[in-house]
């Protein structure tokens, strides 16, 4: 990897981690409203998936199927935001997927092991909602966590659409994202 | 007259190494190992191309209801080897400007349209933070505070990992420093290379002009915005990186394309040097 991709990489690392704790920054001084930064950081990722995926996929073929998405998603998303790509891909088929980083480019700068592990949630935030943007103006809505138990290596779990069918029967109030982060204990 | 100012980049120095360490603590942050033994030769090719402008389709207008994201046409990229004047002084700035030349062509070469995607992630997060900002402080001023605040936090980490990769040695005035600025610094992260101009008598004042400037690609300020400075972060990188090679400087947007001006100028006005100061009782 050259060293000009990394200067890239730097630089958007460097904002990342400036956005976060800003917005921690601003939280703590405001009214105190700590539950919302999770949010906020979530939908701003949101909005640049949104951004971003037009971008990408502009010349791509049509995709055939969820699967062919979620390839996409491993591979070509995955290594151009993050210059690499997803390590292990888990599938139900019944439309929830599971994304494995080992070495997860936002967190590798932070520590490798058990540390600061309470911390890791807010960073990851971002990228939730850049993937769940991305696959929504793929005509996919989904929910998007992510869970870490060692550092710098995370999962991302994705519950698609007929999965959200099947939850919504089970938990008709899921209307609001927090709501469901909650129900489904993620 | 101003007198020779002498900023200590050197990594040697005590200053520096104190400053790595608590930036460490600070921000759990491990400073890239990028110390090249070499500077690669490298050999600007000329013309390689400006970038094809892209038209947004009318779709990904990211309804935000603060900022109106427009597409706009992205003006091809100044064509990259253009950005020498004829050096008015030695070798060393000349090798300073290819390090940020070769580092920006293998960018280019390497993956012209990753390394366009790259920069779009960075507007875009930039714009969702300016969104975001907005919202939650209603008075443009506090959000024009506070990009130059996270700016400079930006800037404090981000002169480590610049001379980590860059390798220029120290600068002997601030019309070094202002070179380096632009044609190495710039290059390197943005992939522009500014125009330094409008130098004050006394040499302690100067003008970056940006032809274009890659934070506002997609951008529109609505009226109700009239007074937010939206590329405020770079102001507030650049001050955090110079104080922390021990020099204070004022910085500020004197135009902004986004305001109706021709171009993007920044303003930068050399105030004192820091000096060191021993922490309490090492002497």
């Amino acid at each position: 990897m050259s060293k000009s991709e990394m200067a890239d990489e730097a630089l958007f690392l460097l904002l990342h981690n400036e956005m976060v704790s800003g917005l921690y920054r601003t939280a703590e001084q405001g009214d105190g409203e700590n539950g919302r930064c999770i949010t906020k950081l979530e939908n701003m990722g949101f909005r640049v998936g949104q951004g971003l995926i037009e971008r990408f996929t502009k010349d791509t073929a049509r995709f055939k199927d969820e699967l062919d998405i979620m390839k996409f998603i491993c591979k070509d998303f995955w290594t151009t935001v993050f210059k690499k790509q997803i390590d292990n891909l888990r599938t139900n088929h019944q439309g929830i997927y599971v994304l494995q980083d080992n070495k997860f480019r936002l967190l590798t700068q932070m520590s490798a092991g058990k540390q600061y592990l309470e911390h890791a949630p807010k960073y990851l935030a971002f990228t939730c909602g850049l993937i769940r943007g991305a696959l929504s103006n793929l005509g996919i809505k989904s929910i998007v966590t992510a869970e870490v138990s060692t550092m710098p290596a995370c999962k991302f779990r994705f519950f698609l659409a007929e999965c959200l069918y099947f939850m919504h029967n089970l938990y008709p109030e899921v209307n609001d994202i927090n709501y469901c982060y909650w129900k489904l204990q993620l | 007259m101003l007198g020779v100012v002498v900023a200590r980049l050197s990594l040697s120095g005590r200053r520096i190494k104190e400053s790595t360490a608590a930036f460490c603590a600070r921000s759990r942050f491990t400073v890239p190992s990028l110390f090249s033994p070499g500077e690669p030769r490298a050999y600007v090719r000329r013309g390689t191309g400006k970038r094809a402008g892209l038209t947004l389709p009318a779709s990904c207008i990211l309804g935000i209801g603060v900022l109106s994201v427009s597409g706009r046409r992205r003006r091809g990229e100044a064509s990259r080897g253009s950005s020498d004047g004829a050096p008015s002084h030695g070798a060393e700035p000349r090798r300073e400007r290819t390090a940020g030349q070769a580092a920006w062509r293998d960018r280019a070469v390497a993956g012209a349209p990753r390394a366009r995607r790259c920069s779009e992630l960075f507007t875009l997060t930039y714009g969702a933070l300016v969104t975001q900002l907005c919202k939650d402080y209603e008075n443009d001023e506090n959000v024009n505070k506070q990009l130059d605040k996270m700016g400079y936090n930006i800037g404090v980490r981000l002169v480590e990992d610049f001379l980590a990769r860059s390798n220029v040695g120290r600068c002997h005035d601030f019309r070094e420093t202002a070179d380096v600025i632009a044609k190495v610094a710039f290059k390197m992260y943005l992939g522009i290379t500014p125009s330094i101009t409008n130098w004050s008598p006394a040499g302690d004042e100067f003008s970056l002009i940006l032809e274009n400037n890659p934070l506002v690609d997609f951008v529109e300020l609505p009226d109700n915005h009239s007074s937010l400075i939206y590329s405020n972060l770079l102001c507030g990188v650049l001050r955090g990186a110079l104080e922390m090679v021990q020099m204070a400087v004022d910085v500020k947007f004197v135009q902004d394309t986004l305001k109706g001006d021709g171009v993007t100028e920044i303003r930068m006005k050399f105030i004192r040097r820091i000096e060191d100061n021993l922490p309490v009782g090492e002497e």
